[in-house]
């Protein structure tokens, strides 16, 4: 009799942390690293503007069927990122890419994703923007190196009204620079 | 640094475990997150402080996170590593004046957010004044379903104290919450 009522009381206790209300689990940071600012701070700011192009300009769409689903992408930090979120911190880490896809395997708004990798990513740059770019562009476009394409999430959302509380959720993890509705 | 590695051929050679089987404390933390966050809840009342501890165990075994050797204690090892950061939590908000307090309310307050019935919250806070280990104990058999050997390697006892702190508690509880078995 005190067992069941204990048994209840714990475990309606224990339901109040959900997996995607509670913080992820921050990996220890290593030893300061000596200040190369400089020296790295000059290759990035020309990096900055390219970045910052290539993540907001979203790869075109397939063809627009009717009623495609809606989605949306998160990228991943890469090493010496602009991105705020990414400031003082190295590339995404394998330990928080697990833990992204665990967030949205478990949301229940989230139909499907893929991850694609830096290697994908770059040949995806290459033959969606780089070759759709006009001339003068894609000259600039072209000197891009495959370790400034970040990886990313790609998502499928079930509905368009998703798609602010997907990003939400995936946002604050730690190793996501930004989130991008479209695909 | 030469030692270790001289100590880990050693092993290799011996034939077990083999370096594949060996654990990584931060895949397991990730996996069972939510579960050792719960714990930590249960153990320290309020969701904030139990993902501090949870936090901060994870932090302390990263560093030794790629020696754990043997994957049937893994488990035991990280929850005894957060039921130590949720001892001394407690035992530092028992020192008058010097308390970290909760950042929030315990589930089993009135006031906490949590809106668990009045029964609920009679059975935590009765559960919350038991003695440490008859505590752990019975969160680790009523909410964990574990088995006797597996609490007594998490809180690091022997077998019969956990038996008879699971006995003692459930009769203390018993008393508190006017039933009588």
């Amino acid at each position: 009799m005190i067992d069941q009522r204990l048994r209840e009381a714990l475990s309606e206790a224990a339901q109040t942390a959900r997996l995607h209300s509670i913080q992820p689990l921050r990996t220890p940071s290593k030893r300061p690293r000596p200040r190369v600012f400089l020296l790295v701070a000059i290759p990035t700011a020309i990096a900055i503007g390219v970045l910052v192009l290539v993540r907001l300009t979203p790869p075109p769409m397939e063809a627009a069927t009717s009623g495609p689903p809606p989605r949306l992408s998160a990228f991943l930090c890469l090493k010496n990122d602009v991105f705020p979120r990414c400031k003082g911190r190295g590339e995404a880490t394998i330990d928080e890419r697990r833990r992204i896809e665990q967030v949205l395997r478990s949301l229940p708004q989230v139909a499907s994703f893929k991850f694609e990798d830096q290697g994908e990513a770059y040949r995806n740059f290459r033959s969606k923007i780089v070759a759709s770019a006009d001339p003068q562009e894609r000259e600039f476009l072209a000197s891009v190196r495959p370790e400034e394409v970040p990886a990313s999430f790609r998502v499928k959302v079930n509905a368009a009204a998703d798609l602010a509380a997907v990003a939400r959720a995936v946002e604050g993890l730690p190793g996501v620079a930004n989130v991008v509705s479209g695909p | 640094m030469a030692r270790l590695c001289h100590v880990e051929v050693e092993l290799l050679s011996h034939g077990e475990p083999s370096a594949r089987d060996r654990v990584d404390v931060a895949v397991l933390f990730a996996d069972h997150h939510l579960g050792l966050v719960r714990l930590a809840l249960l153990m320290v009342g309020d969701l904030s402080t139990a993902e501090d501890v949870v936090q901060d165990a994870f932090a302390r075994t990263h560093a030794g996170r790629r020696r754990l050797r043997d994957p049937d204690r893994a488990l035991a090892y990280v929850r005894s590593a957060v039921l130590n950061g949720c001892r001394s939590v407690l035992r530092r908000r028992s020192v008058a004046f010097r308390r970290p307090l909760p950042y929030e309310a315990p589930i089993w307050s009135a006031e906490s957010a949590a809106m668990l019935s009045e029964d609920r919250r009679e059975v935590l806070l009765a559960l919350s004044g038991l003695p440490r280990r008859q505590r752990e104990a019975i969160v680790l058999r009523y909410y964990f379903d574990l088995s006797h050997q597996e609490i007594a390697a998490a809180m690091g006892v022997g077998d019969s104290s956990v038996r008879s702190a699971i006995t003692r508690g459930l009769a203390a509880l018993g008393r508190q919450l006017g039933e009588d078995t």
